[in-house]
This record gives structure tokens, C-alpha cells and sequence, in this order.
């Protein structure tokens, strides 16, 4: 193999760098406060448009042409996007660590349901539950009926089909 | 991008993937989460000398580039799997014989014992918290790692997480 950079993949790499800073400057838009997914997905268009908008600016030799180009391209900020997703779901969505945060905001050794009662800024883990049936309800996965909880049909059960395959395939043993 | 550079890797994705679950098989101690991981950071680093060791005509940056896609997809794919509670809710529903459970047993099935129970084991096991007389308390290292991330947070106006 040849090991000379690639003069096209260049700007998306350098892009994806930025990705933190459309982020930082995402989240400072009032109507999205509190809205975590909503900001990363308005950062992350915010970055696809840039790097369409520059793509198409550059001069020949630095920007792609050729169909497979455009994929490798869409390939590298993929990438990015999808390390920055992880990073930025354990910040947001992270269950262990807002266990952690529970713990130093407290300043003292808790007792398990200490912890239980003032996860998340005394929301309790009730808030948990309620976030995640919320979410599963609003796509369509899962609906409540006086007082469970039903898979729905056909998408409900053909994720949880999918899900299942996944972990076949991962060749995990223990899950959740 | 030629079919080569595809063909490089994705073969190199397939390796990795292949080696993540043997390790898993090999190693039911450890963590899957930090197994996948840590391979997906020793096959980045031996895509170098394999490059310069396969006799292809191809640019190892542009199969360097599908490799980390599959393997970041697959990542993330892994981790959803491996510690989704949403995911877990849902295949249990699907494997009760009637297709629904009371919300009531989810939440404390899945809430309060095994997510809960197993976060408070992970953070003792992995050295972030400890167990006195007087209860849970964070170590130096998790006080660490709570405060950088409480910095992230503050940051990026991140009011409240779970």
C-alpha cells in the first residue's frame, strides 16, 4: 500500500475537528436548551452543511468528483460524527455517570437508595423509567395500557427481533 | 476509492469483529465494552504495518477510512446493545408470553435491581467508588473523572444527564 495522504480527504478530516465547536455554538441557542438531541442533531447538520458548502468551493484536486469519492468523504465525517454521538450520549444520557455525579454532589458516602433519590438532581430514578417508556412511546415501539406495558406490532416486535439478532451476533452474554 | 482500498477495509473490519467475539468468549470476566474498545484501538494501530506489509496497489488513508467507519458504526451498535436499558425493555416484552408486562415489575426488574445494582458493582469494580460502613463514597480517581465531566457539562450547558 502507498502511504501519501489523500488530498480529498483532507478538508473533511480537518472539518470533523471543528465538529466540538458547532456543537459549543449550537447549544448556545435558547430554544434548544435543555434539548440534547435536538443540539446535536442541529450541530451535525450545521457540519454537513459546511462541509457540502466548502466541498463544492474547493479547488480541483481537493474536492471530490467521482461518486466514490463523495462516499469516502461521507465516510470520513461519519466518523467523526459517530465518535462525537458516543462522547456526547455518555455526557447527556450517561447512567453511570450521573451516578457518579449524584455521588460528588452529595460530598458524603451515600446508601444505595440515597443514590436511587437524588439521581439526576433529586428526580430519582422514577425519572429513568419515565424518560425511557417516554421515548420507546414516543417512536412508536411501545404503548401503555392501564398500567403496562405492550410491545406494539409490527415495529415494536420486529425491533426487539433485531435487537435480539444483534446480540447473537456480538456473541453477547449479558446485556442492559 | 477503489474496489482494492474497499475490499482492504472492510477485510480489516472483518478481523476485527472476528476477534471481538473470541475475546468475548475467552474472557467472560471482562468487560465486552472495554474489550471492543481496546481491540478497535490495536487493530487502528496494526492497520499501519499490515498496510506497509499487504502487496495491494491502494492508499492505505482511504482504506484506513472504511475501516473506522464499520468499526465506529459497529461500536456503536455494540454499546446500545450491550447497556441499552430501552433495548433491554423491549426484548423482554417481546420474550413474555403475553407481549406486555406490568410497568411496575419493569421498573423494578430493570431499574432499581439489575441496571442500578450492576452501575454500583461497575464503579466499585472499576475503581471510580468504594464501599465504607457509612455507604457509597467516591475514590480520588472517580472524583477525578465526576469532575471533568461536570466541566463538560457546564460547558456544553448540559443541565441535567441520566
Amino acid at each position: 500500500m502507498e502511504f501519501s495522504f489523500p488530498a480529498q480527504i483532507a478538508y473533511p478530516a480537518v472539518i470533523s475537528l471543528t465538529f466540538p465547536l458547532s456543537l459549543l455554538l449550537v447549544t448556545r441557542l435558547g430554544s434548544l436548551r435543555s434539548r440534547n438531541a435536538a443540539q446535536f442533531l442541529a450541530a451535525a447538520l450545521l457540519q454537513v452543511l459546511v462541509w457540502v458548502l466548502g466541498s463544492l468551493a474547493l479547488p480541483n484536486g481537493y474536492h471530490p468528483v467521482r461518486p466514490v469519492d463523495w462516499i469516502l468523504a461521507v465516510m470520513v465525517v461519519s466518523c467523526a460524527l459517530l465518535f462525537y454521538l458516543e462522547v456526547w450520549a455518555l455526557l447527556s444520557r450517561g447512567y453511570t455517570l450521573s451516578m457518579l455525579l449524584t455521588l460528588m454532589r452529595a460530598n458524603r458516602p451515600l446508601s444505595s437508595e440515597e443514590i436511587a433519590r437524588q439521581y439526576r438532581g433529586g428526580a430519582g430514578l422514577d425519572w429513568v423509567m419515565r424518560h425511557r417508556v417516554g421515548g420507546l412511546e414516543a417512536t412508536g415501539l411501545v404503548r401503555t395500557e392501564g398500567g403496562h406495558l405492550a410491545l406494539t406490532r409490527p415495529l415494536g416486535t420486529l425491533a426487539a427481533v433485531a435487537y435480539r439478532v444483534a446480540i447473537a451476533v456480538l456473541g453477547l452474554r449479558r446485556t442492559g | 476509492m477503489t474496489v482494492i482500498e474497499f475490499a482492504a477495509g472492510s477485510m480489516w473490519f472483518m478481523l476485527y469483529a472476528f476477534a471481538t467475539l473470541i475475546a468475548i468468549r475467552l474472557s467472560p470476566i471482562r468487560s465486552p465494552a472495554v474489550l471492543v474498545v481496546i481491540l478497535a484501538c490495536l487493530f487502528t494501530i496494526a492497520s499501519a504495518p499490515a498496510g506497509a506489509l499487504a502487496p495491494v496497489e491502494a492508499n492505505y488513508w482511504r482504506a484506513l477510512a472504511v475501516f473506522l467507519f464499520l468499526t465506529l458504526s459497529h461500536l456503536m451498535i455494540f454499546g446500545a446493545a450491550y447497556k441499552s436499558i430501552s433495548l433491554r425493555i423491549l426484548l423482554d416484552l417481546f420474550l413474555a408470553p403475553s407481549g406486555r408486562l406490568p410497568a411496575e415489575l419493569v421498573f423494578s426488574r430493570y431499574i432499581e435491581q439489575e441496571s442500578f445494582t450492576a452501575r454500583i458493582q461497575v464503579m466499585i469494580a472499576q475503581g471510580l467508588a468504594s464501599h465504607s460502613r457509612h455507604g457509597i463514597t467516591l475514590t480520588p480517581r472517580g472524583r477525578r473523572l465526576a469532575a471533568a465531566v461536570g466541566l463538560l457539562q457546564r460547558l456544553y450547558g448540559i443541565e441535567k444527564s441520566g
